[in-house]
């Protein structure tokens, strides 16, 4: 009986002029959005590998300069520095997250770091519009669609008066209910899971990312989540459906909760969060640290004047004063990033009672373009300022303990030059660091067809 | 009869399920993002007066313009309450000095969830969240009569099919943008009570027109609505058809049509532009050290004042070149990105949101002009430090003083521009054209529509 | 007076109207009886404006619907077969709209409240919302709203379907009244015991064609339900 329920579902909902929509949308807007993105993605690839090459030729140039003093300027005492590339993120493809509000050049010196202003060099337009890659598509149109596809699935046919002549058999209302459910879903299920491989297929064929491995686990880590999100959907629009007693109705209602819980609640809550936990400016940072150094120096000063210049006490003197100097400033670098890290924590979980919120945090942290990347990249790029600062103090050291004579002309190896990296994430890291969201979006589909059965056991069908 | 046709349909409307749904949630998040938005905005002012002190002590402290450079926060624009436009933070703190380009506070320090969740501003609003509500009000406006038999009636009384469409057009749109002007004036009820928001003149006067913008852009949206429900006969595939349209239109077109045109009309990629620019810096450099050391060579009899000063002096002439070197790639690279732009807007025009978020950004000054004119104003203003901070040493060499003085030195100067530059005329054209376009589509529908 | 001359009306191949030539006269009840699809409604489309006819003409109080339909509509009062008012009104709200638009002005609640107790609606309908009225209730609106029109011909499409004996006895009684008052009434039904009742002359159409067109005495003389079962079972065969 539950078979037949289901067919019955599924074959009106296939011949329904909704279900040509559905799919035609599903199709395009999936195939478009990794079209665009796929080429977008070779772009920024051709555009790091021309970055890579440059700064690497720079430093090979740097090695055959006759000039030595050239060499140490440039790097060392107030030049260019040393630069780092970072490649995009393959699966940015599907899921940009914050791919491309983070650098793709770093650079490191002893005195301005040089940043390229990359938002100069962009199109405005790109920031206007939010960017329509497969995460956007399925979080925002997908959502949509699916509600609007069954939110009349039991107040329509209540009003065709075809539920009066189904529930006048002998068929239990929980197979009803389960037959609209799978029948549904199903129906959505389908095209969605086609038009994604077909998008997937597409990806491979252009080669842009090496599809295997562990990135492909990623793809069908992304895919089960989306899968969860559209079924999320499908429960919530057949909940309405069963509080509702006409299509109308439940088409208002359906508005209604898909503007206020997606569109709104998660856009609310990041600046809820600024409000009330904020942190400071990192001007405001920059300034306290540079307090620090002028009460640094000043004491050192007193210590020179007090003291002999020169001798062990003054020595160990001096250097407690700069570690007392460093410790502050470490404890103000540590003071920003807790205050940071309870704002960034504060905003995920006030944003989290919309799944719109939890789908992108799992989706993101699943293609390893979301926090966890702006994590990975901050870490990285301290990481890479502190190894360019050590090194950098001991050439500088061995330069100023040679009489101010050039270092071995062999200095300039690339082996020892710093470089930026980022830890990479692995999958069972991506996948824990996804759970709670992933869980969070299981327990709202389980919740929804709940309620959904609670209701229609109730459900007047007069 | 037209007014009893009129008050007949904003009565319908009024009593509905769907207005009450649309007050709620045009209340609701108009007070709730305001209030969070001028939160935001008040913290920012704190933020943006502490910089300024900052900012002057540190240059005071520094005194001197040349290396260091001096940093710069833009004034903060009150309308960016309502429209965020192209800057996702209010404040913009800049550094400026002489050897390099001006650099830009990184996005990436702050809390990243506000670029995956940015904040709701009234651009969103309208033309996302009210867009959806004008399809709500439209959809059903004739096919949903047909459907529910009233058409029949109503039209065997004499009564012309334009009045009646002429009405349900009046009646329907009132109910939709009364609540929101309604929540949009509470807003800004808000905003006003905030005592350190102030709203001048030109303020109101471009919130002023990019209402209007809104209007038209509303009433374009339900004009499509009531169009569609013109051309069908049940009211469930007006919506199926209505909300393909505005998924494309509202959520698609404008966002796709960026890459588009990036693909029809691509520009150099910037790691060869800065090559090209640190290949001049580094020339430059070793020009201005072999001048230098000539100059050198040849006066070594000079008295110091005179080498001390002449070192800033060429100095001075070497950096104004450099920057002229990488103002003209600059201005080069963005004539290219301009028509990139260009071909961007032309093809999203085809949705009417992309031309009211045009207007909209244009008219609240947080548009592509306004971005343009404060990278220009920083180019000139990197200049005029330039040119001061070396005369500040030549004339300090001069003296032979030990200390130079920055005092007086030039203040960055950010003014709003002209309102009436900033209208967009032709996105004004295009959302009266679509308006136009729609009702006649409407009008035209509903003549010949079968009613029974 | 309602007069329909040499009227055709066709959808592509299918005739639903052939040649109906017909005149309901002030202070007379037509009714036209016939199986569904037989042409009927059509009938009352055409007559309403609704859709233009293949050929022939329809004329209300001398006014040709086709050529000057706001005028004709003027003339003409309509209840459908289910009738659907605006939900979210109530009767009175629905009545006042119907009566103004109707050109009506100086209509006063107390006419109103006449009205609704001449359909046999109760006092408390007056102001409740009709989304929560029943078909029957509706029925009794539908009418009380063309009565208030005060127009010269008064099309009914199926009045009595769903209305329980007492109030389609009742209704009988107020069609009478309209007699009385010289309107040209036209009523489409299945109801043939209704229709023998109250009808000056009875028509039956099968397939778009006027089959039978019987006048009172006709009817007193005629076993109406043996004709009507003959007439639908031969269109029924010819059909198959």
């Amino acid at each position: 009986m539950l078979f037949a329920l289901i067919r019955k579902e599924i074959i009106n909902n296939v011949l329904s002029f909704r279900f040509v929509v559905v799919l035609v949308l599903f199709f395009g807007l999936i195939l478009i959005s990794i079209m665009f993105l796929t080429s977008d993605h070779q772009t920024r690839l051709r555009t790091h590998e021309a970055s890579k090459s440059a700064h690497r030729d720079q430093i090979l140039s740097l090695k055959g300069a006759e000039d030595q003093d050239e060499q140490f300027h440039e790097i060392l005492l107030g030049g260019g520095g040393v630069y780092g590339d970072r490649a995009p993120q393959p699966l940015g493809i599907f899921v940009q997250g914050l791919d491309e509000n983070l650098p793709s050049q770093v650079n490191t010196s002893l005195t301005n770091s040089r940043k390229i202003d990359e938002n100069f060099y962009r199109n405005p337009l790109f920031t206007l519009f939010a960017t329509p890659d497969y995460g956007y598509i399925v979080n925002i149109i997908v959502s949509l669609l699916s509600l609007l596809f069954v939110f009349d699935t039991i107040c329509g046919e209540k009003e065709r008066g075809t539920l009066k002549l189904l529930l006048a058999n002998s068929v239990p209302r929980d197979l009803v209910l389960l037959s609209k459910w799978i029948g549904g879903y199903l129906s959505l299920a389908i095209p969605f899971l086609v038009a994604l491989l077909a998008g997937i297929t597409y990806v491979y064929i252009t080669g842009t990312i090496e599809l295997e491995g562990e990135t492909l686990d990623r793809v069908l880590w992304i895919v089960l989540v989306s899968m969860l999100y559209v079924s999320l959907f499908s429960a919530l629009g057949i909940m309405i459906s069963t509080l509702t007693h006409n299509a109308s109705t439940a088409l208002l209602v359906s508005l209604f909760v898909w503007i206020s819980w997606i569109l709104v609640i998660p856009n609310l809550a990041p600046v809820i969060a600024k409000i009330t936990s904020p942190v400071p400016t990192t001007q405001k940072i920059q300034a306290e640290k540079g307090a620090v150094d002028r009460e640094t120096e000043i004491r050192l000063q007193r210590v020179n004047r007090q003291m002999l210049s020169y001798g062990k006490k003054a020595e160990d003197m001096r250097e407690k004063i700069e570690q007392e100097g460093d410790n502050r400033k470490k404890k103000l670098d540590q003071f920003y990033q807790d205050k940071l890290k309870a704002q960034i924590e504060l905003s995920k979980n006030l944003s989290r009672i919309s799944p719109s919120a939890s789908f992108t945090y799992a989706t993101t942290d699943l293609a390893h373009t979301g926090i966890g990347l702006f994590t990975s990249f901050k870490r990285g790029y301290n990481r890479f300022e502190d190894e360019f600062g050590t090194w950098a103090n001991e050439w500088d050291d061995t330069y100023h303990n040679n009489d101010e004579k050039y270092p071995d002309e062999n200095w300039l190896q690339a082996d020892t030059l710093p470089t930026f990296k980022m830890h990479h994430q692995r999958l069972d890291d991506a996948i824990e660091a996804a759970l709670m969201d992933i869980l969070l979006l299981l327990v709202f589909n389980v919740l929804f067809f709940m309620l959904s059965y609670l209701f229609f056991l109730r459900y007047d069908v007069t | 009869m037209f007014f009893l046709l009129v008050r007949k349909e904003l009565l319908e409307q009024l009593l509905s399920l769907r207005f009450a749904m649309a007050s709620i949630i045009c209340l609701v998040v108009v007070l709730s993002s305001t209030w969070v938005l001028t939160n935001d905005y008040k913290e920012a002012q704190a933020d943006y007066r502490t910089n300024i002190v900052l900012n002057k002590n540190q240059i005071e402290e520094s005194n001197d313009l040349v290396d260091g450079g001096i940093k710069i926060d833009k004034p903060l624009n009150p309308i960016q309450i309502f429209f965020k436009g192209l800057d996702q933070e209010l404040t913009t703190t800049a550094t400026v000095n002489s050897q390099s380009e001006p650099q830009f506070e990184a996005g990436y320090e702050g809390n990243p969830v506000i670029f995956l969740f940015p904040p709701i501003d009234l651009l969103f609003f309208i033309g996302v969240v009210m867009s959806l509500l004008a399809i709500a009000f439209s959809y059903d406006a004739i096919s949903g009569e047909k459907e529910l038999g009233t058409l029949k009636l109503l039209m065997s009384y004499s009564v012309p099919r334009d009045l009646v469409l002429l009405a349900k057009w009046i009646g329907g749109y009132v109910a939709l943008i009364a609540p929101f002007l309604v929540s949009v004036l509470c807003g800004l009820v808000v905003v006003v009570l905030f005592p350190t928001v102030e709203l001048r003149p030109q303020h109101w006067g471009a919130l002023g027109l990019i209402m209007l913008c809104a209007l038209l852009y509303l009433a374009a949206i339900y004009s499509l609505g009531i169009f569609v429900s013109a051309r069908t006969q049940l009211a469930s595939t007006s919506i199926t058809v209505l909300l393909m349209v505005w998924v494309l239109v509202v959520l698609v077109v404008p966002n796709t049509t960026p890459y588009i045109a990036s693909q029809i009309h691509p520009v150099r990629d910037f790691v060869l532009i800065d090559r090209e620019k640190y290949q001049i810096e580094h020339e430059e450099e070793k020009r201005f050290q072999k001048r230098w050391n000539e100059w050198e060579e040849k006066n070594q009899e000079a008295p110091d004042n005179i080498r001390w000063s002449t070192w800033p002096l060429m100095r001075r002439i070497q950096r104004l070149r450099l920057i002229d070197h990488q103002d003209k790639i600059n201005d080069q690279f963005l004539k290219q990105l301009d028509g990139q732009i260009r071909l961007g807007q032309y093809l999203s025009r085809i949705s009417p949101l992309s031309s009211f978020a045009y207007a909209a950004s244009d008219l609240a000054g947080t548009g592509i002009a306004d971005r343009n004119r404060f990278l220009k104003l920083l180019a000139e203003y990197r200049r005029e430090i330039t040119t001061f901070g070396f005369q500040t040493r030549i004339d300090a060499s001069l003296n032979d003083e030990d200390n130079r003085t920055i005092e007086g030195y030039p203040k960055f100067i950010f003014e709003e521009s002209v309102l009436g530059d900033r209208i967009a005329w032709i996105d004004i054209l295009f959302l009266g054209m679509w308006n136009i376009l729609f009702f006649m589509g409407a009008y035209l529908s509903f003549l010949r529509y079968d009613v029974k | 007076m309602l007069e329909i001359e040499g009227l055709e009306k066709h959808y592509g191949d299918l005739k639903a109207v052939k040649s109906l030539s017909l005149t309901i006269q002030p202070g007379e009840i037509f009714c036209m009886l016939g199986a569904n699809g037989a042409g009927k409604t059509t009938t009352l489309m055409v007559s309403l404006g609704f859709t233009d006819p293949t050929r022939g003409t329809v004329k209300i109080c001398g006014i040709d619907v086709t050529r000057d339909p706001l005028e004709a509509k003027k003339h003409v009062a309509y209840v459908s077969e289910n009738v659907m008012l605006y939900g979210n009104f109530t009767a009175r709200q629905n009545l006042d709209f119907f009566t103004k638009l109707g050109g009506v002005k100086d209509a006063t609640d107390q006419d109103y409240k006449q009205v609704l107790k001449r359909v046999g609606l109760q006092d408390d309908a007056f102001n409740r919302r009709v989304k929560g009225f029943s078909k029957g209730m509706r029925q009794k609106l539908g009418i009380a709203i063309a009565i208030m029109k005060d127009a010269e011909v008064i099309l009914l499409d199926e009045p009595t379907s769903g209305l329980d004996p007492k109030s389609g006895a009742e209704f009988l009684q107020l069609l009478n009244e309209l007699r009385a008052e010289n309107k040209a009434i036209w009523m489409t039904t299945h109801d043939i015991f209704r229709a023998k009742e109250i009808a000056d002359r009875v028509g039956i159409m099968v397939a778009g064609t006027l089959v039978q067109l019987l006048t009172r005495e006709e009817l007193q003389q005629q076993d109406l339900e043996a004709l009507y079962v003959q007439y639908v079972s031969q269109a029924t065969e010819e059909a198959v």
